[in-house]
C-alpha cells in the first residue's frame, strides 16, 4: 500500500482523533479535507484546480437542494411548539385524559414525544424539552425517579425516529431513499414501540411500584369550560401534526412544503397562546437559526470532507474492507448496524448520518435483500428504518447513551445517573426486541409505504 | 480594539438578517407557492428556487453567528475534562490551523466562483428559472467572510460571551443541552 492509497484510511483516522478535541465538528470535517488537500498539492496528487471545485460542492450540496430548505422550517415548527408552551399544556391535558389509567402520566410523556416529533431535531433538544415540560410535574406526583426518567428518555428518543423529525431528511439523502417513503417507513415501528412502552408502563403502574404511597392529586381543572380546554391545548397541536403528516400522504405538497405548511401553522399556534407577541416569534426565530446553522455548518464540513475523501479513492475502502472479510449478506447487515450501534453511543446522529453513513453507503448499496423483502426499493426502505430504530436505540443503551447524559442535564439536582440506568434498561429490551421484530418481519417497516405509495 | 466591536456587529447582523428576513422570506415563499399553484398557475420553478436561494443565504450568513455564540456541535467528552486554559489553547489553535484556512479558501474560491457566474451571465437551467445566480452564489464568500470575523473576535476576546438572553420566555436548557455542557 502506497502512502496516497493509505490517505484515505488517514483521513478517518485524523478524523476521529480530531473529533474529540471538542472543536465544532463541521470546522474539523473541512479542515482535514483541506488538509488532505493541500497535502496532495503538495505532493503533486491534487490538482490545485480542484480547489475551484470546493464552493460549487457547497453550493450545489447545500444551495441547489430542493429537500433542505424544509429543515430549518420544520425545526420552527418544533421550537415554535414548546417556545408558545403549547407542549406543556399539551402534556397536562392529555394527563387529565388518561386520568382513569393507571400510570397515566407516563403514557402522557410518551404521547408528547410522538406529537413533538419535528421538535426532535437533536436529540438533546427533544430530551430536555421533555424531561423539563414533564420531570418536575412527575416527581410532585410521586412517581418514582427511574420510572419518571425512563418514560422521559424513551419519549424523547421516539420522537427522533417518528416523522416529520429532521433525522428522517438525512438519512434519506444519505441511503437514497425518497423522503416520502422514509416517513412512511418508521409510522408502523415507531407505534409498535410505543403501544409497547405504554403498555410497559400501565403494567409497572398496575403490579409493580411505579409511584411512592400517597400520590398526591393532578393540578385543579383549569378555568373555562373543558371542551375549549382540549381544543386549544390538544387539537390545535395534534391537528398541526396531522395536517402536515396528512398533507403529504394526501398528495397536496410535496414532503418538503408540508414543512411549510408546518412553519405557517406553528406562526399562528404563537398568536393564539401567547397573543401577538414579535419577542416571541423574533426568540423562536434566532433559535431556529442557530439549529440551521449548526446542522448545515456540518453539512459543508462533510461536503469537502467527503469530496476529497472521495478524491483519494475512499469509496472503495469499506468495500474492500467488508469483502476481506468474507462475510456473508447477514454478517454484513449485522456488522453495519453494529458499528452504527456503538457509533450512536459518541456522537449525534448528524454526524453518523452526514459522516459514516455516506462511507458505509457503498457496501449498504452492494447488499440485495430484495428476495427477501419483495423488492429493491422496498429492500432500501426496510434498511433505513433498520438504521432509524438501531440509532435511536444506541442514544438510550447505558453507559453511554446520548440521550441519557442530556436528561442528566435537564433532570433536578437529586436524581442519579444510576437511577437512570436503572429506568432504562427494560426500554432497551423492548427497542432490542423491536429491532429482531423488524428484522424477521420487514413487512413492519414496508407495509405502509408500500400500500401507500405503491413503490415496487 | 475598535475593530474587532464593528466585526462583532457585522457578524450579529448576518445572523439576524437570517433569522427576521430570509427565514421568514422561505417560510412565506414557499406558502405563496403552495396557496396559489391551484389557481394562478405560474408554475412553481420561480418560486422554488427562490425557496432555495433564501435558504442557502440563511444558512451561510449565521455560520459565523453561530460560532460567535457557540453553538456549533462540539463532541465534549474529553473536552470538559480539560482545564478553561488548555480548552482555550485548543481553540486557538484549531482557529488558527483548520478555521481561519477554510473561510479564506472559501472567500478566494467562492468569490471566484461568484465572478465567474457574474462574467458568464449565469440563470437557472429550467426554462422559467430565475437569473442572475450571482446573487445567490456571493452569499457563501460572504458568509465566509462572517465567519472569519467571528473566528478573529473569538481568537482575541474567546470568554466574552455572546448570549443574553432576550427575554424570560426561552429556556435555558435548550441552548445548553446543545452546545453539551451539561454532560456529567
Amino acid at each position: 500500500m502506497t502512502f496516497v492509497e493509505a490517505i484515505p484510511l488517514l483521513m478517518i483516522v485524523a478524523l476521529i482523533v480530531l473529533l474529540f478535541s471538542g472543536f465544532p465538528v463541521g470546522g474539523i470535517l473541512a479542515g482535514i479535507g483541506l488538509g488532505f488537500a493541500f497535502l496532495g498539492i503538495a505532493l503533486g496528487e491534487f490538482p490545485l484546480a480542484t480547489l475551484f471545485i470546493i464552493p460549487t460542492r457547497i453550493y450545489q450540496t447545500v444551495g441547489e437542494n430542493l429537500i433542505y430548505p424544509a429543515v430549518p422550517m420544520l425545526l420552527f415548527m418544533g421550537i415554535a411548539l414548546e417556545t408558545s408552551g403549547a407542549a406543556r399544556e399539551l402534556l397536562v391535558c392529555l394527563q387529565r385524559l388518561l386520568a382513569w389509567l393507571p400510570g397515566s402520566l407516563c403514557i402522557a410523556v410518551i404521547l408528547l414525544g410522538l406529537i413533538l416529533a419535528p421538535t426532535a431535531g437533536l436529540i438533546g433538544a427533544s430530551v430536555a424539552t421533555i424531561a423539563l415540560a414533564a420531570l418536575p410535574t412527575m416527581l410532585d406526583q410521586r412517581y418514582r425517579p427511574e420510572i419518571a426518567t425512563g418514560s422521559v428518555a424513551g419519549a424523547g428518543t421516539l420522537g427522533v425516529i417518528a416523522p416529520p423529525a429532521i433525522m428522517l431528511f438525512f438519512l434519506a439523502d444519505a441511503l437514497g431513499v425518497p423522503l416520502g417513503t422514509m416517513f412512511l417507513g418508521p409510522i408502523v415501528p415507531v407505534l409498535m414501540l410505543a403501544f409497547a412502552y405504554m403498555s410497559y408502563f400501565v403494567i409497572v403502574a398496575c403490579f409493580g411500584n411505579a409511584r411512592y404511597a400517597g400520590a398526591a392529586a393532578a393540578d385543579d381543572v383549569p378555568p373555562g369550560s373543558l371542551l375549549l380546554y382540549i381544543f386549544r391545548s390538544l387539537v390545535l397541536p395534534v391537528g398541526l401534526i396531522v395536517l402536515v403528516l396528512g398533507s403529504i400522504i394526501a398528495g397536496w405538497v410535496a414532503p418538503t412544503e408540508s414543512a411549510a405548511v408546518g412553519a405557517a401553522g406553528s406562526a399562528v399556534l404563537i398568536i393564539l397562546y401567547r397573543g401577538f407577541s414579535l419577542t416571541v416569534i423574533k426568540d423562536a426565530l434566532i433559535k431556529t437559526v442557530d439549529v440551521t446553522a449548526m446542522v448545515f455548518f456540518v453539512v459543508i464540513g462533510a461536503s469537502i470532507f467527503s469530496f476529497v475523501f472521495r478524491f483519494y479513492g475512499g469509496d472503495d475502502l469499506a468495500l474492500d474492507f467488508f469483502e476481506g472479510l468474507a462475510m456473508s449478506q447477514w454478517g454484513i447487515l449485522a456488522a453495519i448496524l453494529t458499528i452504527l450501534f456503538i457509533l450512536g453511543f459518541f456522537i449525534d446522529w448528524i454526524e453518523i448520518t452526514l459522516v459514516s453513513l455516506p462511507i458505509l453507503h457503498p457496501v449498504i448499496e452492494s447488499l440485495d435483500f430484495s428476495a427477501y423483502v419483495g423488492s429493491g426499493p422496498l429492500a432500501d426502505v426496510w434498511i433505513a428504518v433498520l438504521v432509524a430504530v438501531v440509532l435511536q436505540t444506541s442514544f438510550l443503551t447505558p453507559p453511554f447513551g446520548f440521550a441519557l447524559f442530556f436528561l442528566k442535564g435537564a433532570s433536578p439536582p437529586g436524581i442519579r445517573m444510576m437511577t437512570i440506568y436503572r429506568g432504562i434498561v427494560p426500554l432497551v429490551i423492548i427497542q432490542l426486541l423491536a429491532v429482531g421484530l423488524i428484522l424477521l418481519i420487514p413487512a413492519l417497516a414496508t407495509w405502509l409505504p408500500d400500500s401507500l405509495l405503491e413503490i415496487r | 480594539m475598535m475593530l474587532l466591536d464593528y466585526a462583532k456587529r457585522l457578524v450579529l447582523l448576518g445572523g439576524k438578517l437570517s433569522a427576521w428576513l430570509f427565514l421568514p422570506m422561505l417560510v412565506l415563499v414557499a406558502i405563496f407557492d403552495i396557496t396559489t399553484r391551484r389557481f394562478l398557475q405560474l408554475g412553481s420553478t420561480p418560486a422554488q428556487e427562490l425557496e432555495w436561494h433564501f435558504f442557502f443565504a440563511g444558512v451561510t450568513f449565521a455560520l459565523g453567528y453561530a460560532y460567535l455564540k457557540d453553538k456549533h456541535v462540539r463532541i465534549d467528552i474529553l473536552r470538559e475534562r480539560l482545564s478553561p486554559r488548555t480548552r482555550l489553547w485548543i481553540e486557538r489553535t484549531f482557529l488558527l490551523t483548520i478555521m481561519i484556512p477554510f473561510a479564506l479558501v472559501i472567500i478566494w474560491f467562492g468569490g471566484r466562483m461568484t465572478w465567474l457566474s457574474y462574467a458568464q451571465g449565469e440563470g437557472s437551467r429550467a426554462a422559467l428559472g430565475l437569473p442572475y445566480r450571482w446573487l445567490v452564489k456571493a452569499t457563501l464568500p460572504i458568509g465566509a467572510f462572517l465567519l472569519l470575523l467571528a473566528c478573529f473576535y473569538r481568537l482575541f476576546r474567546p470568554m466574552d460571551s455572546e448570549t443574553p438572553s432576550s427575554d424570560g420566555l426561552t429556556s435555558p436548557d435548550r441552548n445548553t443541552s446543545i452546545s453539551r455542557d451539561q454532560t456529567p
